[in-house]
Formats: structure tokens, sequence, C-alpha cells
């Protein structure tokens, strides 16, 4: 990728369209705006390859974070626009968690199976959360919003949205490290 | 500009900064604290590395996934081999084939179109349009030639509609292209915003803290401790900002749910600036920010305390040096 070999685009993308997607899918939810966002989690990905430096993280948090901002900016644009019309805010509903089934459809076999392991693995970790903490991290990570406005939706003091978004966190490190040599 | 953290109050944020759930002005501070510093620095990564995982737990509809997949793949792969464009030798021909029909219709004109002559076979076979004096030309020619019949007008018309509809679809899609490189600077430029931004924090801090280390108002103490290899620290006082900047190296692990504490010694008792934890090789780092007359100072040290610190020392001291 970094020196510009489109076939390494093609099976980086492959590599990683399913989980862009399944966060792309989860935050923005529109199938036409999903797919705008995807594409530009990609295009973005491609063009700035050459300063991703491995030893700052790995691909996996600097593509997520990639897909997860460009997720959340066409979210608020979309929020924008549908307060200009006054329906409800798609903020709250990109938090929740959608009961769909869970279809990744990598091409390689073993990337799909790849891919449900390693979504076994968060969801198990995700389940010994509290529901409470749980909440504090998914409206933080996929509704975008800070621990304040986490604070004023769910009527709890911001020193207790604190402590259920700083113990969920440092009880999924514990959980998940065993992914996180995987994802260098 | 964001008030400075110290290292405990940005450390019990770095969740927060990995989940991106920080209001604008504290994330700056967590940020400009965690550039800086050789503990933050390297957990505040690991949280990312940890929120990042969380996007194995969306959810996904079979149907979107499928459909979308290859139509995603091909169009990047396109945009990548078109932004090599040089490269590709029949490019710059084609689009100046293009321009060659889209203007008379985006300018509104109507016009002819017959075959160009000089296309060959294999080319891009773009019809040649004729303006309207040409036009002219052309029935006058056919006239003094007398095989001018009302079905080549039929014939005529229906090309130049075909043609306009050609042109609209060129310039509809010349705007679209427009609209996404748009959005591409626009994008490109934000990111290159937040980019600056982060430099400039991170220079920022850099600044702070060779200036805590080397202001003329500086006074530096080595705090020591005795055994067979034993930890030292030294503290760097910027007197004229109330800075204090201690760095520390053989530092003994801590046993899980304890925390070293840092003591300013004074007539009138000690005062704590801090906790701090060092790294996996023994070393620390810790900036705090406390006002403190220069003659006040009698004594450093560095205590082994529980996880969150005590109001005032309790455990074994691990460092200590007199003022100067």
């Amino acid at each position: 990728m970094q020196s510009g070999d489109e076939r390494a685009l093609g099976e980086f993308y492959d590599r990683w369209f399913p989980v862009v997607n399944c966060l792309v899918t989860r935050i923005v939810k529109s199938p036409d705006d999903v797919e705008d966002v995807v594409e530009e989690t990609f295009w973005q990905a491609w063009r700035q390859a050459s300063r991703f430096a491995a030893d700052r993280g790995s691909v996996q948090t600097w593509l997520m974070t990639i897909a997860r901002s460009r997720s959340l900016d066409r979210l608020r644009a979309i929020k924008r626009l549908r307060q200009d019309s006054l329906e409800p805010s798609v903020v709250e509903e990109a938090a929740q968690t959608s009961a769909d089934p869970i279809v990744p459809s990598p091409a390689d076999p073993s990337l799909e199976v790849e891919h449900q392991e390693r979504k076994a693995i968060v969801l198990a970790a995700l389940a010994e959360l509290p529901p409470e903490q749980r909440e504090a991290l998914e409206l933080g990570y996929f509704g975008g919003l800070s621990q304040s406005e986490i604070a004023e939706r769910t009527g709890q003091p911001l020193g207790t949205i604190k402590t259920r978004m700083r113990l969920a966190m440092l009880k999924l490190r514990d959980r998940l490290s065993v992914l996180r040599e995987d994802a260098r | 500009m964001s008030r400075e953290l110290t290292h405990e109050e940005a450390f019990a944020a770095l969740d927060a900064a990995a989940l991106d759930a920080l209001d604008a002005a504290e994330r700056d501070a967590v940020l400009w604290h965690a550039a800086g510093c050789p503990i933050c620095g390297p957990e505040l990564a690991s949280l990312r590395d940890t929120a990042a995982m969380l996007a194995f737990s969306s959810p996904l509809a079979a149907d979107t996934a499928t459909r979308s997949r290859s139509r995603i793949r091909s169009k990047l792969i396109d945009r990548a081999s078109q932004a090599r464009g040089p490269r590709e030798s029949s490019l710059p021909e084609a689009r100046a084939t293009e321009r060659e029909v889209r203007a008379p219709a985006a300018a509104g004109v109507s016009g002819i179109v017959r075959d160009a002559p000089r296309q060959q076979r294999g080319q891009n076979a773009v019809p040649h349009v004729l303006f309207p004096a040409e036009r002219k030309e052309v029935v006058q020619h056919e006239r003094r030639f007398g095989w001018f019949r009302p079905e080549w007008t039929a014939i005529a018309a229906a090309i130049v509609a075909v043609a306009a509809m050609a042109g609209l679809a060129i310039t509809m899609r010349d705007r679209d292209n427009l609209q996404a490189s748009l959005k591409e600077q626009a994008t490109l430029s934000a990111q290159a915003r937040t980019v600056g931004d982060s430099l400039r924090t991170a220079l920022m801090s850099r600044d702070s803290l060779i200036a805590g280390l080397t202001g003329k108002d500086v006074a530096m103490m080595t705090l020591t401790a005795t055994g067979s290899r034993p930890p030292f620290a030294r503290m760097f006082w910027d007197r004229a900002h109330n800075t204090w900047t201690l760095v520390a190296h053989n530092m003994p692990p801590l046993p899980t749910g304890r925390t070293y504490q840092l003591w300013l010694v004074t007539p009138k008792g000690k005062i704590s600036a801090g906790t701090f934890a060092s790294s996996s090789a023994g070393d620390a780092m810790m900036r705090a920010t406390y006002p403190l007359p220069a003659s006040d100072l009698r004594a450093i040290a560095v205590t082994e305390e529980p996880a969150g610190g005590m109001p005032q020392p309790t455990g074994e001291m691990v460092l200590a040096a007199q003022a100067r």
C-alpha cells in the first residue's frame, strides 16, 4: 500500500472490509451512506498509507479510527439535516445494538473464520460488563458522545460516567489482550 | 490554551481519550500530556487498541455486505488507477474527446452529430458535434448537391437528441466527480488541520518540558537512595512558573495496588505533589504545577503508597533529597 500498489489496496480491502463495513453500518445505518463512508475510509487509508507508522499503533486501530471518524462525520451531517426537518436524532439509534444476523461474507473463508472468532471474543468480553458500563462505552464509541453528553443523556453524574467508562475499558483490555498482538 | 493536567489527572482520563469521549479542551490537555509522558503515551496506545476492537461487536445484514462489497472494491481500484493518471496513456485522449462533446451541451447549444472521419477502429468512438454555423454550411452544401430530404432532417434531429443526452450524461458525471473531489479536498483539509493541531500540541508540550528543565530560574536536585542498584532521580523546579519535573530511573517495580507519591517537605508540613508509576524498565517522569516560595522547600521525597495516594506519607521512602 505504501508504495502505491493497487493490488495491495485490493488485498487490504479484502482483508478489512468485513469489520470496517460492520463498524460503519453500526454507526451510520443508511445503506447508501454506509457504502460512501466505507469507500471513503479505504480511500483515506490508501492516500495516507505512507503516514502509517507501525511503531505508533496497529493497522487495525489506525483503520478503525479512520472508519469511526468518517462515520461520525456522516452521522452528524445526517443529524443536522434531520434536525432541520424535526426528525428524531439518529445518535441514539447508532448506539443501540441491532439484532440483525451477522454475516460479514468475506471473500476468503479463513478471513471469515478469523472475523467470527474475534467477534465472539469481543462479544463475550462485552457481555461480562454490567449493562450500565456497556452503555457508557457504546454511547461513547458508536454514538460519538462525550462523557458530559452521556451524563446528560443518561441523567447520571459525570463522575459516575467516568468511573463506568474507566472500569469498562480496563476490563475489556484485560479480556481482549489475546487479540492485541494479532491486530499488529 | 488548555490547563496543564497533572500526570494523575491525565492518566485517569486516558480511557475516555481512547474512546474519543472527552470534551475538546480536556482532550487537548490529555493528548498534550500523553505526547510527552513515557507512561501515558504507551497507555493511551494500548487503550486505543482496545477501543478499536469494539468494531468487531457490530452486527451486519448479509445482503448489504454482499451487494456493496464488490461495488466498492471496483470503485476504489478505479479511483486508485485514475489517481495515477500520467501512467495511463489512453486517459488524456479520452478526456480531450469528452471535452469536445461536453462543451456545446453544457452551453445549451444544439448541434449536429456525425461520425468524425479521424476516428479509427479501436479508438474511443466519440461523435463529432457541429455548431450552428457549421450546420448551415452543411445544409447549403446538401441542397446544392440535391440530396436534402425530410427524412434526413428527422435522422439529424434524432442524432442531435442522442448527442445532447450523451453530453448531459457526461456533464452530470463531471459534476459528480467535481463534487467528490471537493469533498475529498475538504476531508484532506480537515485532516491537515487535525495533524497540525496535534503537532502544535506536541510541540508546546516539548517546549514546556524543555523550559522546565533549562529555564534560568530552574533549580535541580538529585534524589538518591541506598542499595545495590538504587533508584535515582532528578527534580527540576522552575520557580518562575511553579512547575516541577521529576525524572527517575531504576525505580523498583510496584506491587499491585501501590503507587509512588512525590512529597514537597516544607516547614508547615509535607505537601503531596502527585502520584506516578514507572515503566517496566524502571523509568518514570512526572510533571506537576505547585506554587511554593523558594525559601519554603526543605526537602523532596518519594514514597510508596496505596494506589490513589495518601494525604500524608505512610509508606517506605524510596528517594529523597535535601533542598539547597
